[in-house]
């Protein structure tokens, strides 16, 4: 079923929307949740969270063009809160690790509140990202959206694991620079 | 902030990237291979071209992409949405509960508790309570986003307060609530009989069977037979998993909802997935031979097609989601829409990726399969057929800006006209010329006619003699004997206005047919949203209304054209602009209750009889 079609079934609030959704996209979704938790039953829990959510929030959203952005954020954002609920968990490091990484380029928040901010510099990566070569963006966007493993990344690009590695290390500086240009202070 | 907030903080920006970001990175990486498979495609349109001799009459099979910016006067427009951030609900028990909006006289019951905590949020950020407040996971807390902490819930009376509960919202106002069939709430259910909740089905008069588009397709209106039916449904269904349903899933299913009314006047419906499984509150294993009883009393002859016809076959002379998928294996998604005569392949939903396909186009768009047919300016019927890109998905492509143009194999006029009107359906022309002269693949059928539709199984048309449905084998039913003005099917009943500004719902078979109500049309339009179906009717002097629950809306002046695809509702200006909204009928926003369209919320109505 296209996805224009499964939005539909949310906005007309028929239940078959979630049985559609997991059909297409529910493997894909639990992949996600257990790339971030590395925990199969808190992974489980994630992709049902989604679709609790996605229930929730269509309408008034109607991602029929960006159908598996909006699942995955949904997906990505209660596998962070389940990492977060864990933080002792070997994993719960490892992702607080990949995160310093980033985190390392961007301007320091004067408090975990700073929303309105966060959008912004969302909004200055994006344009960032853009500017990019689709495989460095797409490498980018895996390693610090999708939370993948440096092997996997290595894997999927046909890369060395070092290579990967110093691509990401360039490509972090290169933000931070753009950044500053932007007006952040980092 | 410590080091590791700061970390995790920062992985939350980075969530917060644009989503096209991520959809590209979903993409299999770029592989040396893929040059070649468009230098084949290419190859492809060159051979065609080559051997298309005079039998095609080629148009431009390169038309320039069109990377200008879309203008406020001709861009496809999608509102943002009713204003509300989530649906309506209140969590009770372990299970939610969303609003009712249909509630007739019921009247609440015994108190049952209060609310503990305020679920408000928005889609992907916390609100009012921190996300990382122990309290959201919390599912044995009673929340609720509509009435307040500390207001009280109450029972319904005459309901099992696992189906039905009510409480006063903040805003003072009381509103009811019916348990969703939702991941924890259907499967808290299993082992349950469904008779600790069904009401007493002696009750229940008809049922109303409805296609899964909301389209309906049947209906039981003997009172003995509707409480045999029940009756058997009630004592022999039993409560399932979740997972069990997703076992018991079939490819080739035919899902039919029934409807019904109880004697408070609120509704509800049993659906049907397959032989086995169905769904009330949550899902159940149907009692042996139930399903094809319901499927006894289909009335539409619509076959497997009726169902989806109008949503993903339908003709419109706007937008059509069309499907492709011969070559691939998997059915894919892409949209074309006409802007004045531009007709473009791309992205509708307000993205600037698309291709300029043809500048010629009037209307009647259809995708069959890898074929594009469209109506030009000059009256004939044009095609469009692709080769498949076979990496990827063509939407996808298009999306990133690949020109679509290289798959186009051939650009063709079949039939020179001129015409009026065209739809066709699984490879069959239906042209309406200036004479109201209408045939089937060339050949006349009737005349005189005023406009036509076709639906799964037949197609109906106006004259100034009346009302007419032709089935596919050809079989004629009058429907009217009145002149008629503008007509419309779908599934079970046909719509029409008669010269005298009547506006008619009768039956496939031409039985039962009913006055709705008074208005001169020139275009009726059907359409579901919210569950309930919606009419749009188009009056002569350009005014548009919608028609639902006996009340009439005003939702649009000096238009003229309308289109209607499920819940979106496109209409036309006379300088060829073109709007689409989403039709809520019921929207979220419960202080208000009342359509939602054009991002605005609509309380004007009269009644409309």
């Amino acid at each position: 079923m296209d996805d224009a079609r499964i939005v539909d079934l949310y906005l007309t609030r028929d239940e078959a929307a979630i049985a559609a959704t997991a059909d297409k996209y529910g493997a894909h979704l639990r992949a996600l949740a257990l790339t971030i938790t590395a925990d199969a039953p808190a992974a489980e829990e994630c992709e049902n969270d989604t679709y609790l959510a996605a229930w929730r929030s269509i309408p008034p959203h109607e991602p029929r063009d960006y159908f598996w952005a909006f699942l995955a954020r949904l997906t990505r954002h209660a596998a962070l809160d389940s990492v977060r609920a864990r933080r002792t968990a070997k994993r719960a490091g490892e992702i607080v690790e990949l995160g310093d990484e980033l985190a390392a380029c961007l301007p320091a928040p004067e408090s975990i509140e700073q929303t309105l901010d966060n959008a912004a510099l969302a909004d200055a990566i994006s344009a960032f990202l853009r500017g990019l070569s689709p495989a460095e963006r797409t490498l980018f966007v895996r390693r610090y959206w999708n939370l993948e493993p440096i092997a996997a990344l290595a894997k999927r690009y046909g890369m060395r694991e070092s290579r990967v590695k110093s691509t990401l290390h360039r490509l972090r500086g290169r933000l931070r620079t753009h950044l500053e240009k932007e007006g952040f202070t980092i | 902030m410590t080091k590791d907030e700061r970390a995790l903080w920062a992985l939350d920006v980075m969530g917060g990237i644009d989503a096209a970001l991520v959809e590209e990175a979903e993409q299999p990486p770029r592989r040396a291979g893929r040059r070649i498979v468009y230098m084949a495609a290419v190859a492809a349109v060159l051979a065609v071209l080559a051997v298309g001799g005079a039998m095609m009459q080629r148009r431009d099979v390169t038309p320039p992409v069109e990377t200008s910016t879309v203008t406020a006067s001709t861009a496809p427009v999608i509102d943002s949405g009713p204003i509300a951030d989530q649906a309506a609900q209140v969590r009770w028990n372990g299970v939610y509960y969303e609003m009712m909006h249909n509630v007739g006289s019921m009247q609440p019951g015994e108190a049952l508790g209060v609310v503990e905590f305020d679920d408000t949020v928005s889609c992907m950020n916390e609100t009012n309570v921190p996300k990382d407040d122990p309290r959201w996971d919390d599912i044995t807390l009673t929340a609720s986003n509509v009435i307040p902490v500390g207001g009280t819930i109450f029972a319904c009376e005459g309901y099992s307060p696992e189906w039905r509960i009510c409480g006063y919202g903040a805003n003072g106002k009381f509103y009811y609530f019916s348990r969703t069939g939702l991941l924890n709430a259907a499967d808290a259910l299993v082992g349950r009989s469904v008779s600790d909740f069904f009401p007493a089905v002696d009750q229940i008069k008809s049922i109303e069977l409805v296609g899964n588009n909301g389209v309906p397709v049947g209906e039981i209106d003997d009172p003995a037979k509707v409480a045999d039916l029940l009756q058997w449904f009630v004592e022999g269904a039993t409560f399932i998993s979740t997972d069990e349903r997703k076992s018991a899933r079939t490819d080739d299913e035919r899902q039919i909802s029934l409807h019904f009314a109880l004697s408070d006047g609120t509704t509800t419906g049993i659906t049907v997935y397959n032989d086995q499984i169905g769904g009330w509150l949550g899902y159940v294993r149907l009692p042996d031979g139930f399903y094809d009883a319901v499927c006894a009393a289909l009335l539409y002859p619509g076959g497997d097609y009726n169902s989806d016809y109008d949503f993903d076959y339908g003709n419109t002379s706007a937008n059509n989601i069309g499907l492709m998928g011969e070559y691939t294996g998997e059915y894919e998604d892409f949209t074309v829409w006409l802007e004045g005569s531009r007709l473009y392949l791309g992205s509708f939903h307000g993205s600037d990726r698309r291709v300029l396909l043809t500048d010629d186009a009037a209307g009647d768009i259809r995708i069959e399969g890898l074929d594009t047919y469209y109506r030009t300016t000059a009256g004939a019927i044009a095609r469009i057929t692709y080769a498949c890109p076979g990496i990827g998905s063509f939407y996808s492509l298009c999306n990133k800006g690949v020109d679509m143009t290289d798959f186009i194999t051939a650009q063709e006029i079949i039939d020179p006209g001129p015409y009026v009107r065209f739809q066709l359906r699984l490879g069959v022309r239906w042209t309406l010329d200036a004479d109201g002269r209408l045939a089937r693949n060339g050949e006349i059928v009737a005349e005189s006619v005023r406009g036509f539709n076709l639906d799964a199984a037949s197609v109906v048309y106006a004259t100034a003699n009346g009302a007419y449905r032709r089935a596919w084998d050809g079989t004629v039913v009058q429907l009217s004997d009145t002149p008629v003005t503008a007509i419309n099917t779908s599934g079970l009943y046909i719509y029409y206005a008669t010269e005298t500004g009547e506006v008619h719902r009768v039956r496939c078979d031409g039985a039962r047919d009913e006055l709705l109500g008074h208005q001169d049309c020139r275009k009726i339009e059907y359409g579901y949203a919210s569950g309930q179906p919606f009419l749009v009717l188009l009056a002569p002097d350009g005014t548009a209304s919608l028609i639902t629950d006996g009340r009439r809306y005003v939702v649009g002046e000096g238009i003229t054209d309308i289109d209607s695809t499920g819940s979106t509702l496109s209409v036309h200006y006379p300088d060829g602009a073109k709007a689409s909204t989403t039709v809520y009928l019921y929207p979220l926003d419960y202080e208000y209750g009342s359509l939602h369209i054009w991002g605005e919320h609509v309380t004007a109505y009269d009644q409309f009889r």
